[in-house]
Parts: structure tokens; sequence; C-alpha cells
């Protein structure tokens, strides 16, 4: 088992490289950077001028405890596992061992770093900030380190309460995390430390039976995890194999007639209902401009405006792109009767159409407080964006690489 | 409609699968192409569907290649895959819209033929369905329905039966039939022996990538030397024993 396990990290860790490569390419590194940078400034202005006030201990409890709430189990297991693997279901358990304790890796760090950003504010509340802040993320990680355990149960026939789950985990944390802000963190970690002795005391070492393995649960969080994953990584790069889900979304059919049912429009109708319907697209475009109308009602400076409003038009567009390529894998679409052109020429108006509709409703934003002079701006940035996007961009990138691939 | 393969030589980047097939499917005939699993069956359909294009030799409908003209080529085959391939973001109803539009179909007449097919095949409740909701069986009667509400002079149909129920599969041959009447010709893989003996015309036996045998049941029986009443499974096994 231990080396099933080393051989599964080892393969899962090289390709987790090769994407991640992909992923941070490097104008994405440049963009991620100058965002970083904004992002740092503005917290440290806003905490300049920061009183301290009632609401700022729960909130920052809040923050902490959705940031615990990320990182799932890492199995690594396979379908073919509940087949193969059947007969030593029982010492399957060390490699789920070895998994979670894997899988507490990543979230350390985002739990170190989430503490590390909070010292500021442990100022503000009159905290010591090197006792507070260690505390606070060792209060974190031993919360994770209960979070991971309870996962791993999850797949497992153990007698336990009802409340043993994750979400009174979770209500358990933020009321720690809201108590040590008050007083000190080091009471937080305090209960957190009772809470995992408690539960691998009592829980683990009395009702913990490795027989009672529940393969199918334990396969079917992995693939959702995994597929999550893959969903993330689908947004920069191509995924080979990534079936992406698609939903109903029956109260969208007011779009359809928006394409007309001719021969022409073969390729239109399936790239408008690509659209509409595969999990990844319509909620893409959704988050980002409604979060781009709320940063740009925000902004009072007319080039930044014209700017973000720019590069907002640019990311969508460029997270669209994989749609063009839906079709690749699909026989029955390169048999249709129609001409290759008009495949590329369906894509690039959706594009085109999407990408101008997202452009004025960003300026819906800054319009909304009256803003005028940024809203022109910010649309003006956009519309030209868009367009340079959908006739040049586009054309460039579809010549680079056939959309029906030999 | 006259398919036709001269010498054709092709298979899979440099993986070389077919060797010089030749054969015909004549107007108004159902050919039964037979085989091993590997001998090709399917790669032969690939080529002539246009998915791979031959390394040597040509394969022409009527006397016109993929090349010369993709669209009339294409508008003249309606093709059944051997797994179902289906959009897992449309419906049932608007898969077979889609296969309208993309082979400019007339919608009430193919509507009216999908429409009595659909109710053969107890689909006709289920035109709201999403594809993942469907057993492979129905999805495979969705591929069928598709196929055959087009126009199409030369049906292709990929080991039609697997996955089928016994009811759907006489519904089937009849729809292959009734095609066949009406003037259009049929190329159909398939390891159901029995059924291919007494449905199809004419048979291509295929064997490791070549034309081991064609014609039809008599013409067979000659060639491998067999008396008058040997079946095509007979036959078969013949052929398997050769070197």
């Amino acid at each position: 088992m231990r080396k099933l396990w080393q051989t599964r990290l080892r393969r899962h860790q090289k390709t987790q490289f090769k994407y991640l490569r992909l992923v941070f390419n490097d104008h994405f590194v440049l963009i991620l950077l100058i965002l970083f940078g904004a992002l740092l400034y503005g917290y440290s202005q806003w905490v300049r001028q920061l009183m301290p006030s009632w609401w700022l201990r729960p909130a920052l409890a809040l923050v902490l405890t959705a940031l615990l709430s990320f990182g799932r189990l890492a199995s690594l297991s396979e379908p073919a596992d509940a087949t193969f693997l059947l007969p030593q279901t029982s010492s399957f358990a060390q490699y789920l061992f070895k998994a979670r304790r894997y899988s507490l890796l990543l979230p350390s760090v985002v739990l170190a770093l989430g503490a590390a950003a909070s010292v500021p504010l442990l100022l503000v509340l009159n905290i010591d900030p090197l006792s507070g802040g260690i505390t606070l993320g060792a209060l974190l990680l031993i919360f994770k380190d209960l979070d991971l355990w309870l996962q791993l149960i999850e797949h497992y026939g153990v007698q336990r309460p009802a409340w043993v789950s994750r979400f009174p985990l979770f209500v358990a944390a933020f009321a720690s995390l809201t108590l040590g802000l008050f007083l000190h963190p080091a009471y937080g970690m305090i209960i957190a430390l009772a809470l995992d002795l408690g539960f691998r005391w009592v829980v683990l070492a009395g009702h913990f039976q490795p027989a009672t393995l529940d393969w199918l649960s334990l396969n079917a969080s992995e693939a959702k995890r995994m597929d999550r994953l893959y969903r993330f990584y689908n947004l920069f790069t191509d995924v080979p194999g990534l079936n992406s889900g698609v939903h109903r979304r029956k109260w969208l059919d007011i779009f359809l007639p928006l394409v007309r049912k001719t021969p022409a429009h073969t390729w239109a109708y399936l790239y408008l209902r690509g659209f509409l319907r595969q999990t990844t697209y319509l909620g893409l475009w959704v988050r980002l401009v409604i979060v781009g109308a709320v940063v740009l009602a925000l902004i009072q400076v007319w080039w930044l405006a014209a700017l973000v409003a720019g590069l907002l038009v640019y990311l969508v567009g460029f997270q669209l792109l994989p749609l063009a390529f839906a079709y690749s894998e699909m026989v029955m679409a390169r048999l249709y009767p129609v001409p290759a052109s008009q495949q590329r020429a369906a894509f690039q108006h959706l594009t085109a159409v999407l990408l101008v509709v997202f452009a004025l409703v960003l300026t819906a934003g800054p319009l909304a407080l009256g803003h005028w002079v940024v809203a022109l701006w910010a649309g003006a940035g956009a519309l030209l964006v868009a367009v340079l996007f959908a006739f040049w961009y586009l054309p460039y990138r579809l010549r680079k690489k056939p959309l029906m691939p030999a | 409609m006259t398919l036709t393969l001269e010498h054709v030589t092709g298979g899979y980047g440099n993986l070389q699968v077919l060797k010089d097939l030749n054969f015909t499917v004549e107007d108004g005939t159902i050919v039964g192409l037979i085989g091993l699993n590997g001998a090709g069956k399917s790669t032969t359909i690939k080529h002539i569907i246009g998915l791979l294009t031959p390394q040597k030799g040509q394969i022409t409908i009527d006397g016109k290649t993929l090349a010369e003209d993709p669209d009339g080529y294409r508008q003249a085959i309606a093709y059944v895959p051997e797994t179902p391939v289906l959009y897992s973001e449309l419906t049932l109803r608007e898969h077979l819209e889609l296969t309208m539009m993309a082979y400019s179909l007339d919608k009430d007449e193919a509507w009216a033929r999908a429409k009595d097919m659909l109710k053969k095949f107890r689909l006709d409740n289920k035109l709201d369905w999403f594809p993942a909701k469907f057993s492979k069986g129905m999805k495979q009667k969705v591929m069928i329905v598709a196929a055959f509400m087009t126009n199409a002079k030369l049906y292709i149909i990929d080991e039609p039966f697997t996955g089928l129920d016994p009811l759907a599969v006489h519904d089937l041959l009849d729809l292959v039939q009734a095609k066949k009447a009406a003037g259009a010709s049929v190329l159909m893989s398939t390891h159901i022996l029995a059924t291919a003996q007494q449905y199809a015309d004419q048979f291509v036996l295929l064997r490791s990538g070549q034309v081991r045998a064609t014609g039809d049941m008599a013409h067979l029986r000659e060639d491998f030397q067999l008396a008058a009443d040997a079946s095509l499974d007979a036959i078969y096994m013949a052929m398997t024993e050769e070197h």
C-alpha cells in the first residue's frame, strides 16, 4: 500500500505540474502579479485607516473559516480500485492515512498565509502580533487536521453521533476564532486541540473499522474533486477528455430563437446551446460581468476603468475559447454536409455578440452610481477590446489550431 | 448510387491497417461487412465516411471522391456508429432538429418520418430528454432515427445490433429493407452472422485488412469449397482456419 501511494502520488504530481505550467504561462503570471500588488496596496491602505469596531472580529473569523473549508481529501483513488483492490479493503486504510497526510500540505500553506495576513489586524485589535499570529496559525492547522479526518471517515461505516460532521466543525471553528480574537488566539487553539485529540481518542481509536470502506462513495468524491480541478485548468488550457457537465436551464430557452433553424445556421444552433447549457461558460460570463460591474462602480479614475474593463473583456473572451473546440471529438459533427468555414464563422459571431453584450453590461456598474464619464471610458475600452478580440485575435488563434483536428 | 473502393490502402498515421481493398456496393443492395475483431471493418467504414483519408487508392460515390465534392459526398451518406455519440447538451428533439438543419431536410417530411420511427422505438414521449437519461440501447435508437430520417442514398451501419432489444432489431431490419426497396444501398458490419445471412444480398469478408472474398452466398460457398447448404457461420469458420 505504501508503494501504491507513492506511485500514485508521483504520477499525480507529474500531471499537476504539467497543467500548472500551462496555467501559469507568462502573460497570466504578469496579470496575477499586477493584481496581487494592487491587492496588497489596497489592503495596507485599508488597514491604516481601520478603527477597531464590533464587526471586525466576527468578520475576520468568518473569512478565516471560509479559508478553512478549502482543501479536500485527495485520495487519488481510481474506479478500478473498487474491483481490483476489493480483497485489500482493510489494508487500504493505510493508503488513505497517507493520502490524508498529503492532503494537509497545501491547505497548511494557505492557512499559514491567511494567519500571516491577519497579523496587521491583530495589531489593530490590541493582540500581541507574534504569539497571536503563531497561535492563530496553529488553531487553523489543527481544525484542518480534524476536518480531513472527518472527510476520511465519511467513507467508512464509523459509529458516531450526527453532529460529528463537517458543518458543525465549521461552526465550532468560527466560534473558537471569534472567542480567540476577543481574548487571545491561544484560547481558541486550546479548544481546537481538545476537539482534535478527543476525536482521535474517542471516535478513531474506538470505532474505526477499516473493513467498512465504502468504495463507491470514495470514488465518487475523488471524481468530483478531480473534475473541479480539471474544470479550473480548463479555463486556461485544454484538458483532454474532460466531460464538462451540462444543465438543462430550461428558462434560458427564451434565447434560443435568436438563431434561425436553417442549414446555414447549423453550427450557430449548436454553439449557442453549448454556451447556455455547458456548466463552464455561462457561469463564468455571468460571474465576471457582475464582479466587473461592481469593481468598475468603485473605480473613479477614468483611465484605470478603461484598462480594467478592457482586461475583463480579454479574460472572458480567452476563457470562451475552449468552447470552439468542444465538438472536435464529435464524429457526427464532422460528417455534416456543411462547409467547414461555417463553423469558424458561427463561433466568431457568437464570441462577438457575447463580448459586446458583456462590455455594455459592465457599464451598468458606474452608471448606477451616476459616474457618467467613467462609464463612458469603461464602455469604450471594453468595446475596443471586444472588437479586437473577435475580429483580429480570434481568427489568428483559429488559424493556428484547426477546429477539427485530423 | 454506387460506392466503389479501388485499391484502398490506409490506416492510422503510420500504422497500415487496410491493404489494397477493392469492392463495390450497388444500388438497392444490402452488403454485409464480415470479419474478426481487428480485421479492419471499422477502419474501412471510417475511410468511407471520410474520417480517415486513404494513403493509396480512391473511394467514390457515383464516381465522385470526398475531395471533389465534399458536401455532395457527405449528403449521400447516413451513418450509424458502433457506439452512440450524442451531444450531452442537446435534447432528443434538438438532435433531430440539428440533423435536419445540417442535411438541409424538409422539416415537415423529416418530422413525419422521425415521428413514425420514434413511436416504433417507444421514444416519442422522451423528446425533451437529455442523452444522460438514455440507456445504451435508447441512444443507439436515437442514432438510428437521425440516420434513417435523412434522404441518404447510402446507409452505413457499424455493428447495429449490440445493445438493441430483439424488438428493436426487428424494427431496424424493417427500416433497412424499406430503404433498400426505395433504391438506397446499405453497408452493414456485424458479427450476428445468422441475421446477416438472412438479410444481406452480398458479403465482403475481411481478413487482416484484406478482402478475402466477396459475393452472394452461392459464390462464397463455391469459393470456400463448401456444400450447397453451408451457412455463413460455416463459411466464416472456414475463413478463420485458413492461413
